[in-house]
């Protein structure tokens, strides 16, 4: 019997060895015989599982601020426009609109063919509704900004809708894009606590179907949908809150979606099993990560200390250090692929020589030869403000602070919670500087970052910058329709700000979503991959979840 | 013994007051506020907007004030509706309940299952080698920082071996999984969260036996036993036994609020929703009315469980009386 | 009984070269923990990095021994507080009994009603999660054990005769306490202050993992441990060397405090 045992152990550890070498030789395909690069036909069918750190709060368009809502909400509700994925403002609820007055009047042409999941006709009275939801002292919502500028709202008959506004008001045309909620259910409820908010039923290509509170999201197909029913039957939303296993979970194929971090994307996607099982993509994202003067401190108030601090930051290193390489240095406050954004600024150089004469010439010199620049006896020394949760920002801001060691200026590290961080610190201006990021729409308009009114607590110009050149092209830039003029005011904007140092622009960080390989038709664009999503498909010998 | 008890139990309500107490000033006094999560740093979001949330919430009137509506609401066992949804708390609360007390009575189950056997060997063989390794294995159990282990296991079980599921407490196609199915299912699920759990109390549970093992095997009327002959398992098992059982009870007892807390880190990593995120959530969103309730609710476990820790243990052993 | 001996020089061993590689840590890591170089981030343990380097570039090895000294003073520092407050607010409902003793007894009671986590958490998101910060809160969240076992002792000390004594010489109540109590309850206060300091040892990983630990740039092992999750699979030795040290750590600490409750333990 002892000896049996002895033999059989070699033979089991190898057999173990076997199955460990084929499960590690790539996915699923190789066990099942499906090869994932064939791409087949279009046909409808299995599920598709996209992961999320976070749950949805809630499901009501107009009070939902969470981007986990946000993804939901745009699978099951509709707005009057969209973006291409081009990032051309396009119909979706509406076929088309007219611009009257010179902008202050918008007159949308709805859909006739529209129809709530619950069989109702969509017409021009939910809109009414979403409009008046918008403006409700009494909801909730984070977005009535932009609806306030409107003066009246009527409804010429079911399928047309006349917005009259205050004042030319540029982003209003994409402001419609916000999410258009049924009339005929939500009527008479309060949107705060209504339990439509947990099973919401809208316009979309996906119907709710259910949800599992901290684990998911199911939605269904929606099969009559006007714009064509989605080959993808099923859409699963997994709540998995630790980013670390929700890679170790993409590793088992318990996830079809997901964003990559660099470090993910450059060396743990690079192996065999993720290149037969997944495809990876990048593009930039839509958002900008910056380092902002508080503009009330004396000594950010001088221009040359903050064109200095640029010279002496080398943003190539810190798009290497922090984003692996997958991101790109930026030069103002719009995305470098917008038609806003200014190419002719060249970022300037990594020159650390140049800033300390510079600094130099602001005063700051090394009189008692600490190692530290000094000026009326006061060394140069500032803290570096960000949020908690952000290794990313936490990485860069151990970066800046090395590289402004080196020409002697000394920088602590502070990391607050984000609920303090934006009470505590940004609303009551108690910072110096501010390691941070803005995510940004589709449209250019910016007034709420730079203009100089908006510099309230609680308000969004917390850094205090204020130049009349800037207030008066943001301004002009909200009245002016033509997207050509326009761009020449965000170009100048851009100009401005630059030469001016109010930021530190350091990166717009790329994007990295993995979707699984047995989904065709994922093709990235401008506006990224989610544009297309309901002409995505798995051909039938492909598909994974039944039922 | 009853009037003991009701006097007990009348002694909870005021110390549940100077809790709550406690708790609201800590979350009101602390920086940030619950509009901070909802409107984040997003252009789009005005002061107004953000204004307009603070007055409905109650937020602009004194602390003291706002305890007061929430007593009030509290004394018909209303907890309100968390801020972050606009869900009754109550329910949002009930949701999490079940997975976390499972994972936690598996786990104490388990704990118990291997820690007395442990403990009370330990003790019968104080000072041999069996003891000492014993000693290192537990405390190996209790050094193993609980989330660093969970990585590594996961990454064994889950990806290298591919054995185990390594998210959340059932698998994506569950529902079309027959009976039997669903419940190996769940069971393959919570293998490695009630593992990793376990191990870390390992240690407590079996010196705490180990040591009142040793106690009572030096008292008196063990000693007769011995005197008398009777062979040393005996001893052991039958008289020793009983009595080292006595004060495990008292740690049940204790542990009765624990059943319900759950740990974020646990509940993070694999991926379960219960109560130890729902707090973590709460608190970091400033959820006044999720915080207050789970504070109330654990306070009021503790202190129950406290009481009938006492209790039990003075039924179990008769020598036990408590005066007045 | 010399076997377990053993296993508490064992713990002695861990402990003391811990301690010392905190107090030579300038002499013993190689490189300067904070030094930043992008070239040669997440490079594998290697001769010239024993424990491979991190996202930036910085030697893991250095930086987990100047860890130790963060990891290790937050242990020291945190349980010393610990045990001052649970001394005074102990022997005071232990010596005065009564009122005082029900009123006393009744916070520790609200105190331990109140998950330690949540107080941690609270104050460590309300103030700013420095090192100062997170010596302090978890030092007055885990006094109430401190201050339970001190009254114990003395309940039953204070009407023993050499106490009875100094009371009948006219020694003051402080006197008493101070030179007369405390010294004989002190024991097994010992034994939980080793112990704890492994506890918080724990306590910083774990909320470092929340990313409320100490912050960087400073090293802590819970924050080194931290940043290498994020790496699971492909840089290891970002997150198995910091794990192993706070395993080793909280080993060394349990079985040199267990050595301890044996040596004063009164079935020798």
């Amino acid at each position: 019997m002892h000896i049996l045992k002895k033999f059989i152990r070699p033979l089991e550890i190898s057999a173990a060895f076997f199955f460990l070498v084929t499960l590690s030789l790539g996915c699923s395909s190789y066990l099942s015989g499906v090869d994932y690069n064939i791409d087949g036909p279009p046909s409808y069918g299995d599920a598709i599982v996209e992961a999320s750190i976070a749950d949805a709060t809630t499901l009501i368009p107009i009070v939902a601020s969470d981007s986990a809502s946000h993804s939901i909400c745009a699978l099951v509700y509709n707005g009057l426009v969209k973006y291409d994925k081009d990032l051309n403002i396009v119909g979706e609820l509406a076929e088309g609109w007219d611009i009257e007055e010179g902008g202050l009047v918008i007159v949308f042409h709805l859909r006739k063919d529209v129809r709530w999941h619950d069989g109702k006709p969509f017409t021009a009275e939910d809109v009414k509704f979403t409009y008046e939801r918008l403006i409700d002292p009494k909801v909730r919502t984070p977005y009535g900004g932009d609806f306030l500028k409107i003066r009246s709202l009527d409804v010429l008959d079911p399928y047309t809708v006349k917005v009259r506004y205050k004042e030319p008001f540029s982003p209003a045309l994409s402001s419609w894009g916000m999410w258009i909620m049924p009339k005929h259910l939500l009527e008479g409820e309060d949107l705060n606590t209504t339990s439509y908010g947990r099973r919401p039923v809208g316009t979309g290509p996906y119907k709710f179907s259910r949800w599992k509170t901290g684990e998911r999201i199911d939605l269904v197909s929606n099969k009559d949908y006007f714009d064509g029913r989605p080959f993808i039957d099923r859409y699963i939303y997994r709540i998995i809150p630790d980013a670390a296993t929700m890679f170790l979970e993409l590793e088992t194929e318990g996830i079809d979606m997901m964003g990559l971090d660099p470090l993910q994307y450059r060396r743990q996607t690079d192996n065999r099993f993720f290149k037969s099982c997944y495809n990876k993509f990048r593009y930039p994202s839509f958002g900008y990560t910056y380092l902002g003067y508080n503009l009330l401190d004396k000594k950010f108030k001088d221009k040359r200390v903050r064109k200095a601090l640029n010279l002496a930051v080398n943003k190539s290193e810190l798009i290497d250090g922090v984003l692996m390489g997958l991101g790109e240095v930026c030069t103002g406050p719009f995305v470098p692929e917008s038609w806003a954004y200014n190419k002719d600024i060249r970022p300037s150089a990594y020159d650390p020589k140049a800033a300390e004469m510079l600094l130099a010439e602001a005063g700051w010199i090394d009189t008692d030869g600490d190692g530290l620049l000094d000026k009326d006896g006061e060394p140069f020394s500032f803290t570096i403000l960000t949020n908690q949760g952000n290794d990313l920002r936490r990485r860069a801001a151990v970066i800046i602070q090395h590289r402004l060691s080196e020409i002697g200026v000394k920088v602590k590290i502070k990391v607050v919670e984000w609920s303090v961080f934006l009470t505590e610190f940004i609303n009551k201006k108690r910072f110096e500087t501010i390691l941070l990021a803005w995510g940004l729409g589709r449209d250019p308009d910016c007034y709420d970052i730079w203009h100089s009114s908006k510099t309230r607590q609680g308000e969004f110009n917390f850094i205090g910058y204020k130049n009349n050149e800037v207030d008066r092209l943001l301004e002009e830039g909200r009245r002016v329709f033509d997207q050509q003029r326009r761009a020449q005011i965000y170009h100048k904007v851009q100009k401005i700000l630059y030469e001016d140092q109010p930021y530190m622009f350091l990166w717009v960080a790329d994007s990295l979503p993995i979707v699984h390989k047995r989904f065709k038709n994922v093709k990235p664009a401008p506006a990224g991959i989610g544009y297309n999503f309901i002409r995505w498909y798995v051909p039938k010998d492909q598909q994974k979840y039944k039922q | 013994m009853k009037s003991y008890i009701k006097r007990r139990i009348i002694s909870i309500i005021p110390m549940l007051i100077g809790i709550s107490i406690i708790s609201f000033a800590v979350i009101h006094l602390a920086p940030g506020s619950p509009v901070d999560l909802s409107t984040s740093l997003n252009a789009k979001v005005s002061l107004e907007a953000k204004e307009k949330l603070i007055t409905q919430y109650g937020l602009d009137r004194p602390v003291f004030i706002q305890y007061l509506s929430w007593l009030k609401r509290l004394a018909t066992l209303d907890f309100g509706d968390s801020y972050r949804d606009g869900r009754k708390v109550i329910v949002k609360i009930a949701e999490r309940i079940p997975i976390t007390l499972l994972i936690n009575i598996l786990s104490i189950l388990l704990i118990l299952c291997i820690a007395i056997p442990i403990g009370v060997s330990s003790a019968a063989r104080s000072g041999s080698l069996y003891d000492r390794s014993m000693t290192v294995f537990v405390f190996i159990g209790f050094a193993l920082p609980g989330f660093w282990l969970g990585l590594l296991l996961m990454s064994l079980f889950g990806i290298t071996l591919g054995w185990l599921p390594i998210q959340g407490i059932v698998s994506l196609d569950f529902d079309s999984l027959s009976f039997i199915g669903k419940i190996a299912d769940v069971a393959r699920h919570l293998i490695l969260p009630v593992f990793v759990s376990a191990v870390g109390g390992l240690a407590g549970m079996s010196r705490y036996m180990r040591s009142n093992m040793l106690e009572v095997l030096h008292k008196d009327y063990v000693r007769t036993a011995r005197a008398k002959g009777l062979p040393e398992s005996m001893v052991i098992y039958k008289h020793a036994l009983k009595n080292a059982l006595l004060p495990v009870i008292t740690i049940l007892g204790l542990s009765v609020p624990g059943l319900i807390g759950g740990s974020v880190i646990f509940e993070s990593i694999f991926g379960i929703p219960g109560m130890g995120r729902l707090f973590y959530e709460s608190v970091m969103g400033r959820d006044y009315p999720v915080i207050m309730a789970i504070l109330v609710i654990g306070a009021t476990l503790t202190l129950i469980g406290n009481i009938l820790a006492d209790i039990s243990y003075s039924l179990a052993d008769p020598r036990i009386r408590y005066e007045k | 009984m010399r076997s377990r001996n053993k296993l508490t020089l064992f713990g002695v061993v861990i402990v003391g070269l811990l301690g010392l590689a905190a107090l030579f840590a300038p002499l013993i890591a190689p490189y300067d923990p904070a030094s930043i170089d992008i070239e040669s981030a997440l490079l594998g343990p290697s001769s010239q990095h024993i424990f491979g380097t991190d996202y930036l570039g910085r030697d893991v090895f250095s930086r987990m021994v100047y860890g130790s000294r963060i990891s290790l003073s937050i242990g020291f520092i945190a349980v010393g507080i610990a045990v001052c407050i649970g001394i005074v607010i102990g022997s005071i409902a232990g010596y005065y009994g009564g009122k005082t003793d029900t009123v006393l007894m009744r916070f520790v009671d609200i105190m331990l009603c109140f998950p330690s986590f949540f107080l941690i958490l609270a104050v460590v998101a309300v103030l700013e999660p420095n090192i100062t910060n997170i010596m302090i809160v978890i030092g007055i969240t885990s006094w109430m054990g401190v201050a339970r076992l001190i009254r114990a002792e003395i309940l039953s000390l204070k009407e023993r005769e050499f106490i009875l004594a100094a009371r009948a010489i006219g020694a003051s109540d402080l006197r008493i306490i101070v030179f007369h109590l405390i010294p004989n309850a002190i024991a097994p206060v010992l034994v939980s202050a080793v112990l704890g300091v492994a506890a918080a040892v724990l306590v910083e990983s774990a909320l470092s993992f929340l990313g409320l630990g100490v912050q960087p740039p400073t090293p802590s092992w819970g924050n080194i441990l931290m940043e290498g999750k994020a790496s699971l699979g492909v840089c290891w030795w970002l997150m198995l060397f910091p794990g192993l040290a706070i395993f080793i750590t909280v080993l060394g600490y349990n079985l040199l405090g267990e050595g301890l409750r044996e040596h004063f333990s009164p079935h020798k």
